[in-house]
């Protein structure tokens, strides 16, 4: 940081100098779609985060993209069950990297109260998890304060390949 | 400088071209801003002043991100078709003329307009051009190896060569008028006033061109080659990154073409509306009225296609074929025939000799059209009430988009929650001011994400924090872990 600021210093304050990594990263958090993957009724009230109320565009959040190609973040918003878990992981892995992943609500989260055989316990069983909104289900402001914390969890990202990132603790390892 | 020299019409094209770019991230970012407007909300807010840098964000973030190719795809194909969807969108810009005849502040020895070609057979070139545009989209959808593309690629080539040919068709009766299919011929010929802008002596056609018009760009009512709701994404399905970013952006461009060639045909292209002539400004800023006028009529028409994308449901695909084979085909045949049997009866003009002497508005031409309208068949009944629903439609977002906007902006303002609201995630107290937690740390050991962090201490009982043994003397949940 210390170049940055005497590069700075040196032009003035007409002329905004950034570093690549800081630049790409404010683009990231302030464009980040998510992936329509609604399980069961945290999905209701992620809706609820897109519609009129709360309207989750505010942030850029609001092209769901139906395609998990163009998205960056997929909201798991509901239980996910073991038959649909491979379903998850699939959808996942199909997303381009980098992406983010939210765990919307108690079920996605740990289980929640489907403590039985049929039902995932926790998608972090299957994929890596970036942020875990509690409640069952949360109200849109849980969600969007679980997006504003993802914003930030962008913000001081590295841009290193993923195994460099899975060596270090901000994220934790991708599947390569 | 001598208007025809290369570097002249090098510099009109790197003009054009960033005309044609910059209006997209404009167009995205006025679509996702007016149709907030339109539901009730506010629309991209965080970045810059009202959102203005949210397609900067958008197109930065494409860019870096993961370009898939997928196993199984054509890979050249593959690669090729993005560009297959944006070229031809922007190639149609080459013939649209912005501006009238100028010398740019005497920088050129003769008068030019801004335009890269103005090619006689202009009209030709853009057709020829934005058919072309359906390749990308097919091939895409062939490409990717994967039947929602290859539905989504099918459907699109269905329906675009279905209604080019109403486009086409509906185009005819302004040829038939103006005697020229050079489109500075055609702006020209309409340059004496509103009244005659070709929209009032082909007001079916304006409409038809305008429906079709939404049906080639792949824009609501008729974006059945995306239809999310079946297809997942349609022909982009497999793209990511920046071939994505290309469909996209074609998308926009191709609505930003047709709506220019909209103006262009029926809206008197540059010039302004009669009282705001030309004659107001100074003769050398000509020009520069002239194209602001044009980007004021396109915006225009970018508010149209927002509007109907929020006011109208899809078409079944059925429905779609139907109109465009049944209803508009057919109405477009109607109006070729009227124009020519008006033009026949009332007016005799010389084929293409003399655009402006062919379209001068005489009184015949008035009759001629009240007579049109006067012959024009009556639609069913059925037909009528839909129409009627649409522009009920239309009024409702409207009006929708001059109310006060119901957002609460969640991180400043905060909605009152119900007293018997549970789900808040912080430390409760009794209502005489003891907190409820007793430091038993259960709740941290069942926490998936670890996310609680807490350190228990005893209580002291002269000043108890809790009812309880023991408190919380550290009580943390941090999301972010």
């Amino acid at each position: 940081m210390g170049l940055e600021h005497e590069i700075a210093n040196a032009l003035g304050e007409n002329i905004i100098t950034t570093s690549m990594e800081s630049a790409i990263n404010w683009c990231r958090k302030n464009s980040i779609w998510p992936v329509t993957l609604g399980l069961s009724c945290c999905a209701i009230e992620m809706m609820a985060t897109g519609a009129s109320r709360y309207d989750l565009a505010r942030f850029g959040s609001e092209v769901f993209r139906p395609s998990p190609r163009q998205a960056d973040l997929m909201i798991v918003a509901g239980t996910v069950t073991k038959k649909m878990a491979p379903v998850v992981k699939r959808v996942y892995e199909q997303m381009a990297e980098p992406r983010w992943v939210i765990a919307m609500g108690a079920c996605s989260s740990c289980g929640g109260m489907y403590n039985v055989y049929s039902v995932l316990q926790g998608i972090d069983q299957v994929i890596p998890v970036d942020i875990y909104v509690p409640g069952c289900p949360p109200r849109p402001e849980a969600l969007i304060y679980g997006i504003m914390q993802l914003q930030k969890k962008i913000e001081e990202e590295r841009l290193v390949s993923p195994q460099a990132r899975a060596a270090g603790d901000l994220q934790p390892a991708l599947s390569a | 400088m001598n208007p025809d020299s290369g570097v002249v019409v090098f510099i009109k094209a790197a003009v054009v071209l960033l005309i044609a770019l910059l209006a997209v991230p404009i167009a995205v970012w006025f679509e996702r801003r007016v149709i907030a407007l339109l539901q009730d909300r506010l629309g991209p807010n965080r970045v810059g002043p009202a959102g203005i840098l949210q397609p900067i964000a958008d197109a930065v973030k494409l860019m870096f991100k993961e370009n898939v190719v997928v196993s199984g795809a054509d890979s050249m194909v593959y690669k090729l078709a993005p560009a297959f969807a944006m070229v031809p969108s922007l190639l149609a810009f080459t013939v649209i003329p912005f501006t009238g005849p100028t010398d740019f502040f005497g920088w050129l020895s003769a008068p030019t307009r801004l335009q890269v070609a103005d090619l006689n057979i202009g009209l030709l070139f853009i057709f020829a051009a934005s058919s072309l545009s359906v390749y990308g989209v097919c091939l895409g959808g062939w490409s990717s190896n994967n039947k929602w593309s290859l539905l989504g690629g099918m459907r699109s080539s269905a329906q675009m060569v279905s209604y080019e040919i109403t486009l086409g068709l509906s185009v005819l009766g302004v040829l038939m008028i103006s005697g020229t299919i050079s489109l500075s011929g055609i702006v020209e010929a309409q340059s004496a006033g509103v009244w005659h802008w070709y929209v009032w002596k082909q007001p079916l056609a304006f409409a038809l061109f305008v429906a079709a018009m939404f049906a080639e760009t792949n824009r609501l009512p008729f974006d059945l080659p995306e239809a999310e709701s079946e297809l997942t994404g349609g022909y982009h399905t497999e793209y990511s990154s920046l071939r994505f970013a290309l469909f996209f952006m074609g998308e926009y461009a191709a609505m930003f073409a047709m709506s220019a060639l909209a103006i262009t045909l029926f809206l008197g292209g540059y010039h302004a509306p009669a009282l705001w002539n030309v004659t107001l400004v100074p003769e050398s800023v000509a020009w520069l009225w002239q194209l602001g006028w044009f980007i004021v009529k396109a915006l225009a028409f970018l508010f149209l296609f927002v509007w109907v994308r929020g006011s109208w449901p899809r078409l079944r695909y059925d429905q779609l074929m139907a109109l465009g084979w049944k209803v508009f085909l057919p109405l477009a045949l109607l109006n070729l025939l009227l124009t020519a049997g008006v033009m026949t009866v009332f007016d005799r003009p010389s084929l293409g000799l003399n655009p402006v002497r062919s379209c001068s508005l005489s009184p015949r031409w008035d009759f001629g059209l009240r007579g049109r309208a006067g012959h024009a068949p009556p639609a069913p009944r059925k037909e009528d009430g839909v129409i009627l629903e649409l522009a009920k439609g239309l009024a409702i977002t409207f009006r929708h988009m001059l109310q006060k906007k119901v957002t609460v902006q969640y991180p400043e303002e905060l909605r009152p929650r119900a007293p018997y609201y549970r789900g808040l995630h912080k430390l409760q107290r009794y209502a005489d001011g003891l907190e409820r937690c007793v430091g038993c740390a259960l709740c941290a050991a069942v926490c998936p994400s670890d996310a609680i962090y807490l350190e228990a201490e005893e209580n002291d009982p002269n000043d108890p924090v809790s009812p309880g043994e023991r408190y919380a003397k550290v009580y943390v949940i941090n999301e972010l872990r």
